[in-house]
């Protein structure tokens, strides 16, 4: 792993501008790279993905400044082909104890022991401040946004698409354009929901 | 990269690869693309909240459920995003039983011709007669079949006249002014004059928390071409509204406006709304009306419950 790298303020911004593709995202394309990234590594289920992340970026804006361009694939890509070698030698550091990954198992599989889930009545002071936390954040979104996204994720299965279906015709947004909205709006609210939980 | 097809991806197969249980070469296709793929990421996350939605609202089941709490649950990450479901969830609810209680707390009230004037009077310190006038004007508003039967019953309030006719004056004023009601009508054209040519039927609404919410009527005959609803307010705090119509039952928007101005009518101030007739059925609705001030978000001035009959 290459930690003790730190990028320029003009790497950095190159980084970015590169990672843009020409339209300038003002630094939300690297901030949503950082987010697929973090996801990916969570879902092989390493115990530092945020980290992990991290380091893929840090590799990626070395090359970048060490070659002056990546030219054979594009960023995405490219930080993909990136983040697998970081997650393979995550596993063979995992294998001789220096990382770890987070165990699991599923009913049926010999030799392990399914972890126990938090059930969704399993709440306490945790749910009541992640509560005042939500509401917060809420409030911190635009009346039209914050509509939105309890609008959208609200009902149950038939009932939830045909809400969806008119959101959409309200709003005249196609039923993709509108689910990417509100995928962005909820990443923003569990973001900051995240950070008022911790700030306490 | 070839980009996947639209639907290239059944959701369930995409259920299958967040809870660990597609074969390593199929789950590895879709890391690349979940990284490298626009579309596709936002759908996965999609998928995702949608799948973290239904379990904590107990919707999942058999493997996949057994699949969920055995993988998807092993990550502080991801058992972060159940976390915040499970809130978004309760927040849901309790919004909705918010709503549900206001809503039975105005069906349960007496009924407004009842308890009218005992029950407003002394709080408004508004004179019975002055009452009287606001419901002159309100019935000759409502169309032209009423008109004659408020003429009527102004023969009975002579003294009221003048002032029912201000009310009625005041009223065509707020017509005029509810442009984007005409523009949708492409009304755009007729001037104050013609206004009066509009099939228009006319409903006023007490403030909903005065007590005097019982669900009230207006009905709508074949060639009604407005309703107009006229929506007392407990004071004009905001300097514009937005007004949005309701089915209650199904939370459905049936019309939406805002940047109206709020008007006087009898001296209280109202907020109008006039919105096409055949946009109604018989059933009943709600009108949502908030204020919207000149910085931060808009806020919820009251719900006003009404019911409408078609003839």
């Amino acid at each position: 792993m290459k930690k003790d790298w730190a990028p320029t303020q003009g790497s950095f911004q190159d980084f970015l501008h590169w990672l843009d593709e020409g339209v300038d995202s003002g630094g939300e394309k690297y901030l949503e790279m950082h987010r697929r990234l973090a996801a990916y590594f969570d879902r092989k289920n390493c115990l530092t993905a945020d980290e992990l992340a991290d380091e893929t970026l840090a590799r990626v804006a070395q090359k970048l400044q060490d070659k002056g361009e990546i030219t054979e694939l594009s960023p995405a890509h490219y930080c993909y082909v990136t983040a697998k070698f970081v997650f393979l030698e995550y596993v063979r550091h995992a294998k001789h104890g220096r990382a770890g990954l987070e165990e699991f198992s599923v009913s049926g599989q010999p030799g392990s022991a399914p972890i126990v889930a938090t059930s969704p009545d399993d709440r306490g002071d945790d749910q009541e401040k992640l509560l005042s936390c939500l509401d917060r954040c809420l409030n911190k979104l635009s009346a039209a946004d914050s509509e939105l996204i309890l609008e959208y994720y609200q009902g149950e299965k038939h009932e939830k698409i045909q809400r969806r279906r008119e959101l959409g015709v309200r709003l005249g947004l196609s039923a993709n354009a509108l689910s990417i909205r509100a995928c962005r709006i909820r990443t923003k609210v569990e973001q900051c929901v995240k950070d008022c939980c911790k700030s306490g | 990269m070839t980009p996947p097809d639209e639907n290239a991806f059944e959701d369930q197969y995409l259920v299958r690869y967040l809870v660990g249980d597609l074969p390593a070469e199929e789950a590895d296709r879709l890391d690349q693309l979940s990284i490298a793929h626009d579309d596709f990421a936002w759908r996965l996350r999609e998928i995702e909240n949608d799948l973290v939605d239904s379990y904590v609202r107990s919707e999942l089941n058999g493997e996949t459920l057994a699949r969920f709490k055995a993988f998807y649950m092993a990550t502080a990450k991801r058992r972060q995003k159940v976390q915040f479901a499970e809130g978004l969830r309760r927040f849901q609810a309790s919004n909705a039983t918010a709503s549900e209680r206001a809503d039975k707390q105005s069906k349960s009230r007496a009924p407004f011709w009842g308890t009218f004037p005992s029950r407003i009077a002394p709080q408004f310190g508004i004179s019975f007669a002055a009452l009287l006038m606001l419901l002159a004007g309100y019935l000759l508003l409502q169309n032209a079949h009423l008109r004659r039967e408020a003429r009527d019953a102004r023969a009975q309030y002579e003294s009221t006249n003048q002032h029912a006719r201000d009310l009625e004056n005041e009223l065509k004023q707020h017509h005029t002014t509810n442009t984007e009601a005409q523009n949708k009508l492409e009304l755009s054209d007729r001037t104050t004059a013609d206004i009066g040519q509009l099939k228009t039927v006319s409903l006023l609404l007490p403030p909903p928390t005065r007590g005097m919410s019982s669900l009230q009527t207006v009905t709508v005959r074949p060639h009604t071409d407005l309703v107009v609803l006229l929506l007392t307010l407990e004071s004009a705090d905001y300097s514009r509204y937005s007004v949005t119509v309701k089915d209650p039952a199904t939370n459905e928007v049936v019309w939406q406006s805002s940047g109206l101005d709020a008007g006087s009518v009898g001296g209280r101030k109202v907020v109008s709304a006039a919105l096409r007739a055949n946009l109604l059925k018989q059933r009943n609705y709600i009108a949502e009306v908030a204020g919207l001030p000149n910085a931060g978000r808009q806020r919820i001035v009251g719900d006003y419950p009404f019911h409408v009959v078609l003839r």
